[in-house]
């Protein structure tokens, strides 16, 4: 059935205020200590991007209400699904919902701990767990993921039946990177997330830990089914693995091929992106934090509609943000590449090819002191260096053995320039190189939780002689 | 107002053209004046499935269209999915069913499963996506 909204209620309850989570009701590891903020009341029929409420039908009116009544969650529910809209369509102007109009939203769709968007509209649901009862639509978190899934829905229509792990698990990285990007609309919410964080970005925090009462909630049932102190964190460690070569399913401590599993892999290399930028702004504060969401978001939404529909849709989409980055602002791309390097959704060599390919000045090796060195060719790399000199472990084994492969076996033993070609690789990628000096600085990885007081690369390359050589600097024991 | 050419220039048309090539439209991404339609569809493409039966996955492919004066769909091009994609399909099917994401039957779909296999009127089995779930 229709609903209909007067032009009176609707400007009345735009004169109003309302009571809402800031991004969920939960905290870390508990159902509760969510932030309270107080919010004009929303108008969902408003473009761009309207949605509707179909259950309960009859909208409360626009007051603050207590948390716990049906009242409050409508409204929290409300306020979330209008940020959204407003947050994704103004990024995207004259695109419409793959459903209609009107995207139709019920709130309490029976029992269930999940939430659903199923091309009639999205779903959310009520559960009990741990003697308490709680309701997925009543998350900002929750519901602005699975407007997220909407939102994909319209522009990349072609993602929805792709019998594709890696595309379905994009699309759900699209719904937590929609939480992280539409949280960040809220002034209250940046300058909790500042402050948390001291400024660097990439650190667990309110902002990183998406829907922390569904993951308590679950977590009652299922103890290693979500992360430890959410349902999913932003902020992990996975890098990028052939999803052939991982199992089908696994604790939430480890990385699957199941789709919502997968998609951490993205959405860390997203949301460590997203602190690179910030901190190539001038300034680490709430308007600086609010351009770089703004411009992530445009960024993200161009690079998906440029995107080739293949299994390797990570790189793709990563690819093309790659290409979009700098336009945006200077530094960006520097930011968005060591992020997906790190991650692996690209290759350090991939990384420099796009959108050009670097010149090269030629080397020679240098004396050997205590290990063998071999001659590497980097000019993948974009150093400037057509190759480098490294120590390498080229010494006579003693039993030809090597580590369990996957699936049957085990994996094939490189060969020695292999292994330190991968070793060096490893470097660039975890961002413990420095090469400042001999090669191109743009050519560095970075890492954003680096400590800014002292340097904490573990290698250099410094030049001998004629030679560029990889000497190490220290050994750490920080991640 | 100019009236619309008939054939495949109507995008109905289209993909009742390319139904029986077992591909479905999902858009039309570009026309040339010269008759080229560049698409986006999916393959209905077999792969096995937990059940033994044969289950056919939709498998994204981008289509080069041309079409003749009339708008009559002449050739396509790139309907065959590369090998990668297909395997891919095959690992994704396997996924579903592994984390009971693969419903049996028709009807409500049940909690936490996104898929279910629909029967077409070939009688064939084909995978369809219900929804998305938050976990």
């Amino acid at each position: 059935m229709k609903k209909r909204v007067s032009k009176r209620a609707a400007k009345a309850s735009a004169s109003k205020t309302i009571s809402t989570w800031e991004d969920d009701p939960g905290s870390v590891d508990q159902p509760t200590g969510g932030r309270l903020v107080q919010r004009p009341a929303p108008n969902l029929s408003q473009v761009p991007l309207p949605t509707s409420i179909s259950n309960p039908h009859r909208a409360p009116a626009a007051k603050l209400y207590a948390p716990g009544t049906p009242e409050f969650r409508y409204w929290a529910a409300a306020d979330a699904l209008r940020r959204g809209s407003d947050y994704w369509g103004a990024l995207l102007p004259g695109v419409a919902w793959e459903v209609g109009a009107r995207l139709p939203v019920d709130l309490d769709h029976g029992v269930d701990l999940n939430a659903y968007y199923d091309r009639v509209g999205l779903r959310f649901f009520h559960g009990t767990a741990g003697g308490r009862t709680l309701y997925s639509g009543e998350s900002p978190d929750v519901v602005c993921h699975e407007l997220g899934h909407a939102v994909l829905d319209s522009i990349k229509p072609q993602l929805w039946d792709a019998a594709s792990i890696e595309i379905a698990a994009f699309h759900e990285s699209f719904g937590d990177m929609s939480a992280v990007l539409t949280a960040l609309q809220l002034p209250s919410l940046r300058q909790t997330v500042l402050t948390e964080t001291g400024g660097v970005l990439y650190r667990s925090s309110r902002l990183s830990r998406l829907a922390e009462q569904l993951g308590w909630a679950i977590r009652q049932d299922y103890p290693t089914a979500v992360d430890r102190d959410c349902l999913r964190n932003a902020v992990n460690s996975f890098f990028y693995r052939d999803p052939d070569t991982l199992p089908s399913s696994g604790p939430a401590a480890t990385l699957s091929s199941e789709p919502h599993s997968f998609s951490r892999v993205f959405t860390a290399g997203f949301f460590e992106a997203l602190a690179g930028m910030l901190k190539a702004r001038p300034a680490r504060d709430v308007a600086n934090l609010l351009q770089v969401s703004q411009d992530m978001g445009r960024i993200l939404v161009s690079a998906i509609r440029r995107a080739a529909v293949v299994p390797t849709f990570y790189s793709q989409v990563a690819a093309n943000m790659l290409q979009l980055a700098d336009a945006q602002f200077k530094g960006y791309r520097q930011a968005m590449k060591s992020a997906f390097v790190r991650h692996g959704i690209v290759s350090p060599a991939a990384a420099v090819t796009i959108p050009t390919s670097v010149a090269h000045a030629r080397v020679t090796s240098v004396q050997p002191r205590r290990l063998p060195t071999v001659e590497l060719s980097v000019p993948e790399y974009g150093l400037g260096v057509d190759s480098i000199s490294v120590h390498a472990a080229a010494e006579p084994k003693r039993f030809e053995v090597a580590g369990a492969a996957l699936a049957v076996g085990s994996v094939e033993p490189p060969s020695e320039d292999d292994a330190a070609k991968s070793f060096f690789e490893d470097l660039m990628r975890r961002g413990r190189l420095k090469v400042a000096g001999v090669a191109r600085a743009r050519a560095a990885i970075s890492r954003p939780h680096a400590a800014e007081t002292h340097e904490t690369y573990t290698h250099e390359l410094r030049r001998e002689g004629k030679a560029i050589v990889l000497r190490r600097l220290r050994i750490d024991c920080a991640f | 107002m100019r009236r619309r050419k008939a054939g495949v220039a109507d995008e109905k048309n289209l993909r009742a053209a390319l139904a029986k090539r077992d591909l479905e439209l999902v858009s039309v991404d570009e026309r040339s004046p010269d008759g080229t339609i560049v698409a986006t569809a999916n393959r209905l493409h077999v792969v096995p499935d937990p059940d033994g039966k044969p289950l056919y996955a939709p498998i994204p492919v981008t289509l080069r269209i041309q079409c003749d004066e009339r708008g009559n769909v002449r050739t396509v091009a790139g309907e065959t999915p590369e090998a990668a994609a297909i395997a891919d399909a095959a690992r994704f099917v396997k996924s579903l069913a592994d984390n009971r994401q693969l419903a049996a039957g028709e009807g409500p779909v049940p909690p936490g499963a996104t898929h279910q296999v629909e029967i077409d009127a070939k009688g064939r089995r084909i995978l369809r996506r219900r929804r998305f779930s938050a976990l």
